[in-house]
C-alpha cells in the first residue's frame, strides 16, 4: 500500500489520521484504507490554505466521522458473522459453557439473578454505572488497540532496525534500477508494485490484493516459504509464468490443499504456476504492500514496457543496510545520485523552488511509527486518568447504595435475627451488581 | 437485477452516483463534485465515502477502475471509480422520482415553478 498517510514527509495531520485509520475493521481497512488516507491528504492540502486552524477543523471533522464508520462498519460485521454462525446447524454448534449449573456456580447464578433483578428494579442506578464504566473502558481499549498495534508490536523480521524505507511516495523503475547498482551501502534493496488481480477458476471470480515484487525482497524480510519455494532468479525476466500464494487464499479457497503447488492456477487471465505458499508468520510492512498480500508475482524491473518510463513511480522500496554501513552512508549515496541526475533532469530532480527532489531514508519501524508516538501515549495517558475517574465515580454510587442497603440487609447488622445466608454470601451478593455492571460496560475481547 | 429494487436511494449514494456519470473520478474528486453538485450542503468524510463506495460495489452500482496518476493530486497515482450500466439506469430512476415529488410540489405551490405560473 503506497499511501501518503504512510509517509514520513507527510503533515502530522495527514498521518494522525493515517494512524486513526487502523480503527477500522481490517478487511475495509485493506480494502479502502489507503484510499481514504489519499483522499484525506487531499482534502487537507486544500483546507491548509485557508490556515490551520481550517486544517485542524477538518481533522477534528473527518477523525470523529472516522470512529462513528468504524463503529458501524464492526458492528455490521459482527451481525453478518452471527448470521453466518446462525447458519450452522445445531448439532455442529460447540456446547455451550455452564449449562448444567453447578456447585458454586449455581450460588454464583443465584447471585447474578439478584443483581438483575435489583438493577432492573433500579434502572437509572444501572444505567449510570454502567454508561460510566462504559465510556472509561470503551475509551481506554480504544486507546490502547491503537497503542499495542503501532508502538508496542515490533516489527517481525530479522534484525529491523537494519531495514529502510525510501520515503516521499512511489519510485520510478529508472531510479530504482541505478539505484540497485550504485548504492553499495545497501546489502539488497527491493521494489514493490502493489495492485489488485482477479483469481478466477476454482470457485467464483474473485479481486484480491497483490504485490509485484523484486528479486530480493523476501531475503531482506527472512521470510521462509510455508510450502514450495519462492521465485527462482530467471523467473524475474519477462512476464510472469509462476505465483505465490498468500497462505489465506490458500486455506479460503483451495482448502489448504498441498497439492495445489506446482499445479496452474488462473490469475488475470494467465495460466500460472504454483511455485510456493507465503507462510502466515511472514507480514510484508504496511508502508510497502500493505500487511495483507494474496498472491505474490515477481516484478521485472527491466521489462522493456517501464524500464525507462522516468514519469511511471508506481514501486515502493526498501531497502537492508550492508554490515558496517549506516543510514547517514546511504542517505548521502542516495542524495549523490539525485544530484548527479538533476544536471540532467533539472524539471524531474529538482522542486519548483529550485531545491534538490531529495528521496529520505527512514528507518522502516520510524517510518510505520513515525511521530503519532508521543501523541499516542500523551492519549493513552489521558484516557488512563479518565477511566481512574470513572472508577472512582461509580465506587461513589456503589458506596451510596451500599448504606442504604445496610438498612436492610441481615449480613450488615451481625446482630439481626437469623440471618438467611451465611456470612461468606454476603459480600458476593454486592459483588455481582458490581461485576455485572462492569461487565455489561466492557467490550468484549474479539471487538477490541 | 432489478434497479427498482435499489429505490428510492439515500441521499449520499445517490450524490455519489451522480456525480460519477459525467466522468470517472477518484475519492477525492467525488467529494468536490458531490460538494459541488450538492451546492456545498454535502461534505463527505473519507471514511464514509469508503463506507459507501464499498456498498456501491457490492450492489454493483459503481464499478473499479484503474489507477492512473491524478493531475489534481501531485500526479500521484489514485485508483478511478464509474458508475456501471445498471448504476446509470438506478440513478436515472432515481432522478425521475425526485422530478415527480418536485411537480407534485409545485401543483401544490409549495416551490415556484411552471406549474404554479400556469
Amino acid at each position: 500500500m503506497t499511501s501518503r498517510v504512510t509517509d514520513a514527509s507527510a503533515p502530522l495531520a495527514v498521518r494522525l489520521y493515517g494512524a486513526m485509520l487502523r480503527l477500522l475493521p481490517r478487511d475495509f481497512r485493506q480494502g479502502y484504507g489507503a484510499e481514504a488516507g489519499d483522499a484525506f491528504n487531499d482534502m487537507y492540502r486544500e483546507a491548509r490554505h485557508r490556515g490551520v486552524f481550517a486544517g485542524l477543523r477538518l481533522l477534528a471533522w473527518a477523525a470523529g466521522h472516522l470512529v462513528f464508520c468504524a463503529a458501524r462498519e464492526r458492528w455490521q460485521d459482527r451481525g453478518e458473522a452471527a448470521r453466518r454462525s446462525s447458519a450452522v446447524p445445531l448439532g455442529n454448534r460447540p456446547p455451550r459453557r455452564f449449562r448444567e449449573p453447578f456447585g458454586m456456580f449455581t450460588t454464583l447464578l443465584q447471585d447474578l439473578k439478584y443483581a438483575a433483578r435489583s438493577s432492573a428494579k433500579k434502572p437509572t442506578f444501572a444505567l449510570s454505572a454502567i454508561l460510566i464504566v462504559a465510556v472509561g473502558i470503551g475509551a481506554t481499549t480504544t486507546i490502547f488497540s491503537v497503542v499495542d498495534a503501532v508502538l508496542l508490536r515490533s516489527l517481525p523480521y530479522p534484525d529491523p532496525g537494519r531495514v529502510i524505507l525510501f520515503t516521499e511516495g512511489a519510485h520510478s523503475f529508472p531510479d530504482y534500477n541505478e539505484w540497485a547498482v550504485r548504492l553499495d551501502a545497501f546489502s539488497a534493496i527491493a521494489g514493490v508494485w502493489d495492485e489488485r488481480v482477479d483469481v478466477t477458476g476454482d470457485g467464483p471470480p474473485e479481486q484480491v490484493a497483490a504485490a509485484r515484487v523484486t528479486t530480493d525482497f523476501f531475503s531482506i524480510f527472512g521470510a521462509t516459504p510455508y510450502l514450495g519455494r519462492f521465485f527462482a532468479p530467471e523467473e524475474f525476466a519477462g512476464d510472469p509464468i509462476v505465483a505465490l500464494l498468500g497462505h489465506g487464499i490458500w486455506q479460503r479457497r483451495w482448502g489448504a490443499d498441498p497439492t495445489l503447488v506446482g499445479k496452474t492456477v488462473t490469475i488475470d487471465g494467465q495460466a500460472l504456476v504454483i511455485a510456493g505458499i507465503v507462510g502466515p508468520e511472514f507480514q510484508p510492512p504496511e508502508a510497502l504492500a500493505g500487511t495483507h498480500v494474496d498472491v505474490w508475482l515477481p516484478l521485472d524491473t527491466n521489462n522493456p514496457e517501464w524500464r525507462d518510463s522516468m514519469g511511471f513511480h508506481v514501486m515502493s522500496v526498501a531497502g537492508r543496510l550492508a554490515d558496517g554501513a549506516s543510514i547517514d552512508v546511504a542517505q548521502e549515496q542516495i542524495d549523490a545520485f539525485t544530484a548527479a541526475r538533476a544536471d540532467e533532469y533539472p524539471n524531474r530532480y529538482l522542486r519548483s523552488d529550485g531545491a534538490l527532489r531529495t528521496v529520505p531514508l527512514v528507518p522502516l519501524r520510524e517510518a510505520t511509527v513515525q511521530e503519532v508516538a508521543e501523541t499516542l501515549y500523551l492519549l493513552l495517558g489521558a484516557v488512563g486518568f479518565m477511566l481512574l475517574i470513572a472508577c472512582a465515580n461509580v465506587a461513589n454510587l456503589f458506596l451510596a447504595r451500599g448504606t442504604e442497603r445496610a438498612r436492610r440487609s441481615p449480613c450488615a447488622a451481625p446482630s439481626a435475627p437469623a440471618a438467611a445466608a451465611s456470612s461468606g454470601r454476603c459480600s458476593p451478593k454486592a459483588l455481582p451488581s458490581q461485576l455485572s455492571a462492569a461487565s455489561a460496560a466492557s467490550p468484549s475481547p474479539t471487538s477490541a | 437485477m432489478n434497479p427498482e429494487s435499489q429505490i428510492p436511494l439515500n441521499p449520499r449514494d445517490y450524490l455519489i452516483l451522480f456525480s460519477l456519470v459525467s466522468e470517472e473520478r477518484h475519492g477525492y474528486g467525488i467529494v468536490k463534485q458531490v460538494e459541488a453538485d450538492s451546492l456545498g450542503q454535502v461534505s463527505l468524510d473519507p471514511a464514509n465515502l469508503y463506507r459507501a463506495v464499498k456498498r456501491l460495489i457490492r450492489d454493483g452500482l459503481i464499478a473499479e477502475g484503474g489507477k492512473r496518476a491524478a493531475p489534481d493530486a501531485e500526479d500521484q497515482r489514485r485508483r478511478y471509480y464509474a458508475v456501471t450500466a445498471f448504476g446509470r439506469e438506478v440513478v436515472a430512476l432515481e432522478a425521475a422520482r425526485l422530478a415527480t415529488l418536485a411537480d407534485a410540489a409545485r401543483a401544490e405551490n409549495l416551490i415556484p415553478g411552471p406549474e404554479s405560473r400556469r
